[in-house]
């Protein structure tokens, strides 16, 4: 098992520390528990209606757009890629979804056309990327606008609500006699899935190496090139999935759906502790990253926390969890010098 | 190994005890609860387009200024600094499960918010949408800032006037899909059928987006293509300001009438250096200060919000519910250099 060398590449100096702990809950991870810990007492403290069922179904119902597409972009990160293109790609979907239940499609055909149309979006992304070389950051700025601007020409400003009731129903109810959203049950197989291949499997392991040094995993014969394009095709299907559940959700497809969550979703993977420039990240920090946000959130929707706040605390972490690394590496690196 | 069973048995147990401490919980605090209530007992959510709109704000203020008259509870004016249609979801929600007895929503997307809002409503939470409104049936009723015909025709009028009712004109517009803006439009369209109007001639209608750039360049462009354009009808603050800056900039025809629909505290200033000569605009304190009252009426019973129902507004006087539940706040304003100061008061936030 080499998954020790492979996971920790940029702070050589933490394997020292990270004695004892598991690479996938390391120190970060920890500090991540904390602060998850810490706000969420303050907010129970401050409203009564914080630590109640039904605020946890309101919460979880209302993230899952974007808590889906935060998975996908975990694993591309890792794998030294970034997808920008993913709200559009989500706009999009749901577009395209709610056009195809308007002219009369059935409902899993519709939902099937709109995944399809996810991944194919996502290969556009992979293959460009790949075929020519080119930073999947340029790439996704393209297709941003691009699949934004093909949702425009479909719909207009038109929206599209007439979408069936078990699809909206799914996409709002909670599980009956409980406060589990249907979709949070979705994120969580998803999340759990997702965490055991990038952690435990053969998959995982070859997307920390690419992320870790390209050339070297070529050289070690990981198929690089079909790895990132998988990744993309996933990123692509799983916001065209978000895009839908979301239409679901808010029971209205319309071109500027998820406008600006890319924003959102990469910024809970880099407070998640996944490095920009891959090779380095954990499921674990990313899904209490994901929780972080999202409590923060809903404290702000009860009113007891204005929205500046919020921005500045997420903000403030997502620079602490760019500069805490290379700080980091300068001390690991300053070390031998001294001795 | 050990640690990946370990976790597996945390998240079952975790999710068990969820599951198990939900149904407990499940029924809520009464949220409307009889059917005689009151704003003195219970409290109104207020949920704006977004809170870092200084216009939401004076309605607001407007809102809680009628809780003083009436000696009411103030209100839970909750919003995201953005507009965010997840966020007002959310907010509706929250607001029913917290024992808000009434909800005034000003909706982003009428379609979005209306599973939220009739789940609340089905939980005796009363449901009213004030400034942009909801699905019909998803609320009792709307809180309209002035009939769309009153505000086109007052836009229409104040340039007629300036323009001695002959002459060239162009719209800039918002966005091409403005509902206010396009129902202003049509009913400036249908006022200048009158024969009074027979000298005037609307040459273009463009679209500036409520963008100020996209404006300006419309603007701009107008100037090239009809050099001898009289007047410009900016039913947008954001054209209004860049109508005037590019008249300005491109030296045009210093007898240009722009007037339009314009925000007084910032605008306040072109009425006073007399680049506009008057522009329109309701009271967005009036309209927070209406919906209070309405939804007081509506707690109490006296109003079911069917056409026709009227209810006293404190210093509003009495309103009358019109045709598709909409109860204006009022004729619009018309802002002058003279009388900007003095209705000011009208967009006081705190």
């Amino acid at each position: 098992m080499s998954t020790q060398t492979l996971t920790s590449p940029p702070t050589q100096g933490a394997k020292v520390r990270r004695r004892g702990l598991p690479t996938w809950f390391g120190a970060w991870e920890i500090s991540l528990l904390v602060l998850v810990v810490l706000v969420t007492v303050m907010a129970s403290i401050s409203t009564p209606y914080f630590a109640t069922g039904s605020n946890f179904a309101i919460t979880a119902g209302g993230v899952i757009g974007l808590a889906l597409m935060v998975i996908p972009m975990t694993l591309l990160m890792i794998a030294g890629e970034i997808d920008l293109s993913i709200a559009s790609v989500f706009g999009l979907t749901g577009v395209v979804f709610g056009l195809c239940i308007e002219g009369g499609i059935p409902l899993p055909v519709s939902i099937v056309i709109g995944l399809v149309l996810g991944a194919v979006a996502g290969f556009i992304n992979g293959w460009l990327t790949v075929a020519f070389g080119l930073p999947s950051l340029v790439v996704t700025v393209g297709t941003l606008g691009l699949y934004r601007g093909i949702a425009y020409i479909l719909l207009e400003s038109r929206s599209i609500s007439a979408l069936p009731v078990e699809f909206t129903t799914f996409s709002q109810a909670n599980i009956y006699g409980t406060y589990i959203p249907y979709t949070f049950v979705l994120f969580v197989l998803m999340a759990v899935f997702a965490a055991v291949v990038l952690h435990r499997g053969a998959f995982g392991r070859k997307t920390f190496a690419v992320g870790s040094s390209a050339v070297v995993s070529r050289y070690s014969g990981i198929p690089v090139r079909r790895i990132k394009i998988t990744l993309f095709c996933l990123s692509g299907t799983v916001a065209a999935l978000a895009g839908m559940l979301y239409a679901g959700y808010v029971s209205s497809a319309r071109a500027n759906n998820g406008t600006g969550l890319e924003l959102s979703v990469i910024a809970i993977v880099l407070i998640g502790g996944v490095s920009m420039f891959g090779g380095k990240g954990s499921f674990a920090g990313v899904t209490l990253s994901l929780v972080l946000v999202t409590v923060l959130t809903s404290w702000m929707n009860l009113g007891f926390l204005p929205t500046n706040v919020q921005n500045t605390v997420i903000g403030v972490l997502m620079i602490a969890a760019v500069v805490v690394p290379v700080v980091a590496k300068k001390i690991s690196d300053s070390r031998p010098l001294r001795a | 190994m050990h640690k990946k069973i370990t976790a597996t048995v945390a998240a079952v147990t975790l999710a068990a005890g969820l599951a198990a401490c939900a149904p407990t919980n499940g029924a809520a605090p009464a949220a409307g609860g009889g059917n005689t209530k009151s704003l003195k007992d219970c409290t109104m959510t207020m949920i704006p387009k977004n809170t870092d709109n200084p216009f939401f704000a004076a309605g607001a203020y407007g809102a809680d200024e009628a809780a003083t008259d009436m000696g009411g509870k103030k209100i839970n004016y909750t919003g995201t600094a953005q507009p965010d249609v997840p966020g007002q979801i959310q907010r509706i929600q929250s607001a029913s499960q917290q024992g808000s007895c009434g909800i005034a929503v000003s909706g982003l997307d009428p379609d979005a918010l209306a599973p939220a809002l009739t789940a609340a409503a089905s939980r005796g939470t009363k449901v009213i949408s004030y400034d942009a409104d909801v699905k019909k049936d998803a609320r009792a009723f709307w809180v309209a800032p002035a009939t769309d015909a009153s505000l086109g025709v007052a836009q229409f009028k104040l340039l007629a006037k300036q323009m001695g009712n002959k002459g060239n004109y162009a719209i800039i517009s918002a966005q091409s899909t403005a509902a206010g803006q396009n129902a202003w439009i049509a009913a400036a369209a249908e006022e200048a059928k009158k024969p009074e109007y027979a000298g005037m001639k609307l040459v273009k209608t463009v679209y500036g987006n409520d963008v100020p750039q996209t404006s300006y360049d419309a603007a701009v462009s107008l100037f090239q293509a009809y050099p001898e354009l009289d007047g410009i009808l900016a039913p947008t603050p954001v054209s209004l300001q860049a109508a005037v800056k590019a008249k300005a900039d491109q030296k045009f025809n210093p007898n240009l009438v722009i007037t339009g629909l314009g925000w007084p505290p910032s605008d306040g200033a072109l009425l006073k250096s007399g680049a506009v000569k008057s522009f329109v605009l309701w009271s967005p304190r009036d309209m927070g200060y209406l919906s209070y009252y309405a939804m007081d009426a509506l707690l109490s019973g006296k109003i079911t919000g069917k056409e026709g129902d009227t209810f006293e507004a404190g210093r509003l006087g009495k309103r009358t519910i019109g045709a598709n539940g909409e109860v204006d706040t009022g004729e619009p304003l018309v802002f002058t250099a003279e009388n900007v100061d003095s209705l000011m008061d009208h967009f006081k936030t705190k």
